[in-house]
């Protein structure tokens, strides 16, 4: 893979650039999204707990899921930009200052991991999208759990080593169209401060940092694509070279990227990175599984054969086969096909060519979560009316215009369908790529068993959307 | 902070046990009446199918589960989850006795939840919701 030279700089654009530019760009955008997380608190509390009719469910559920993958693949990271979470841990941390580092044996995604597959269970098994205030307790659980990590460990611990939205906006990142990186690597080379990671300090003061540098360990000069960026601008900010460019590129090619990466290290050498691209990638699949006939059918068949009417079991069951045994049989197998054909060993194979997927994840993501952003957009309109006559007891918004939902289903299955088929031809070309430098011989032969798999996933997600939706909303508890 | 307090005191012209009484009536005010809620009963005629009338036979009773006449109600039905197309602003019928009749044609398969607000007699709100678990197609 040669990488290009940047393309344009959104930074020198006009209007947008200066925007960009301004110190207090991403405050502004954490206040926006402090006061939409309020909102989704204080509703899911107080309000009616008839999930359609809260705003603590509907702007989760519906909004902001939806507009998080549209913003990461139209832009790029722009909600962990804006994350609210962040803003009140450094309004906290005036007053404290962590002294700790996180531990060395935690420094990879394993701790992320975990928890992305626990809300994701969690999700299915208690039917978040319906629970009101369980959704407020959710939201404040972040804002806690960021607090207490951050509080104790210096950094971006909580960003870059707990927070699973973190990692699935990392992951998604890869194939957005901006990225963060150097303009001139020669001035990179001749600089001795490093402030985009050491931060940029008071002359007077130099025990005083004025611009923070980059938390997640991510050095300019070394930084390979968008993992691990939370495009915080701090880094543009910091350098005192006005060195750094927010510049297009063509998204996904950075999956394909051998190199050594800053605060990450070779893609192909971080097995808890290749699990966390199964998990983004399966889970897409189980999360979309979770709303339609069969999947309930087929859970009744698990609790049967258990012998329990819990459907604890049955959901960790499908779990274990979605998470699991489909992605060890899959991928292990194209690893131990792709790898014969190359003469290589499968392990390289699979720990190279397992990012492959990604694009195909998104594209499932994106499918899912674009389908209830776009049918239910409109909601926000009546629920908001709703709350404010919940809430002051008259109509100052008028009566809640119900009819205002969202383009019908049925426009939007065309959209989802090439959403998957552009996924699909995403990691189609990944795969060929990779194929190129693996294999540069026998390039086909290497990419055909990805290329299969990558077409075996598109089959079984196109008939997911093929099957009429049920919004379930009795968990696995029943 | 006892300075802070006593600023805010003198700008306000509060004490702290005006101030203390203010929050309680806000709290007063925010809490829901102390008197239990109706009850609410509802039987489907037929059972609930996508794209079918079914009609809703709904019952509606007091604390002591004396029927509750003379309310003023409308029925609207949501898809449990959130973003959906409801089935809003369905007229409701008095039958006399506590008794009321809807007619609701469920759009969509899967769990829904039907919401019954209004007024009863004595001026007070009605909010109350009743799931309708499993609409599928009709076979």
């Amino acid at each position: 893979v040669t990488t290009p030279a940047y393309g344009s700089d959104v930074l020198t654009w006009p209007v947008i650039g200066p925007v960009l530019r301004w110190k207090h760009a991403r405050t502004a955008l954490q206040l926006v999204l402090l006061g939409g997380a309020a909102v989704v608190v204080v509703h899911g509390l107080i309000g009616p707990q008839l999930a359609p009719a809260n705003l603590s469910t509907v702007l989760t559920w519906v909004h902001y899921r939806g507009l998080l993958i549209v913003a990461l693949l139209a832009v790029g990271n722009l909600f962990c930009t804006g994350c609210p979470f962040i803003l009140v841990r450094d309004a906290a941390r005036r007053l404290h200052a962590p002294a700790a580092r996180w531990p060395r044996w935690l420094r990879r995604k394993w701790p992320a991991l975990v928890l992305f597959v626990a809300v994701l269970f969690v999700y299915e098994l208690f039917d978040l999208w319906s629970l009101p205030r369980a959704t407020a307790w959710l939201v404040l659980g972040y804002f806690a759990a960021a607090l207490a990590i951050d509080l104790v460990f210096a950094g971006g611990s909580f960003c870059k080593y707990v927070c699973p939205i973190g990692q699935f906006n990392f992951l998604t990142s890869t194939l957005s169209p901006l990225e963060l990186r150097v303009r001139e690597p020669a001035t990179c080379a001749a600089c001795r401060t490093a402030d985009c990671i050491k931060g940029r300090r008071a002359p007077e003061a130099p025990l005083r940092v004025v611009r923070r540098g980059c938390e997640l360990g991510l050095f300019l000069p070394a930084k390979v694509g968008n993992l691990d960026c939370t495009l915080c601008l701090d880094c543009v900010q910091a350098c005192p070279h006005d060195n750094i460019a927010l510049a297009t590129r063509l998204p996904g090619l950075e999956l394909a990227d051998p190199r050594r990466r800053s605060g990450i290290g070779r893609l192909a050498r971080r097995w808890d990175l290749a699990a966390l691209a199964v998990v983004f990638v399966f889970g897409a699949l189980l999360n979309a599984l979770g709303m339609i006939a069969p999947v309930y059918v087929l859970e009744r068949q698990v609790m049967g054969l258990l012998g329990t009417t819990s459907g604890t079991p049955a959901l960790a069951a499908l779990f274990l086969l979605v998470l699991v045994i489909a992605p060890a049989v899959l991928i292990g197998g194209a690893a131990w096909w792709s790898a014969s054909a190359a003469g290589s060993s499968p392990r390289r194979h699979l720990m190279t060519f397992v990012y492959t997927l990604v694009p195909f994840g998104a594209g499932v993501w994106a499918a899912h979560y674009g389908f209830h952003l776009l049918t239910g957009i409109l909601t926000v309109v009546p629920v908001t009316q709703s709350a404010v006559i919940d809430i002051a007891g008259r109509a100052w918004l008028g009566a809640p215009r119900w009819t205002w939902v969202g383009m019908p289903a049925g426009w939007v299955l065309p959209i989802q369908m090439g959403l998957l088929a552009l996924g699909s031809a995403g990691s189609m070309a990944v795969a060929y790529l990779i194929a190129e430098r693996e294999s540069p011989a026998r390039p086909l032969p290497a990419a055909a068993p990805w290329i299969t798999v990558t077409l075996l996933l598109l089959v079984a997600a196109v008939w997911m959307l093929a099957q009429p939706m049920e919004m379930r909303a009795v968990g696995a508890l029943g | 902070v006892h300075l802070q307090l006593g600023s805010w005191r003198d700008r306000h012209g509060l004490t702290r046990r005006r101030a203390a009484a203010a929050g309680l009536l806000l709290l007063a005010a925010c809490a829901r009446s102390g008197e239990p809620a109706p009850r609410l009963t509802i039987d489907w005629t037929p059972a609930p199918a996508v794209g079918r009338e079914s009609v809703a036979e709904i019952r509606l009773t007091d604390a002591v589960d004396d029927p509750l006449p003379g309310a003023r109600l409308r029925l609207d039905a949501f898809m449990a989850h959130p973003g959906m197309a409801p089935v809003s602003g369905l007229a409701v019928e008095e039958q006399g006795s506590g008794r009321y009749r809807a007619r609701v044609t469920f759009t969509m398969a899967g769990d829904w939840v039907v919401r019954l607000q209004g007024a009863a007699p004595d001026g007070r709100a009605i909010d109350l919701q009743q799931d309708v678990r499993g609409v599928r197609p009709v076979e």
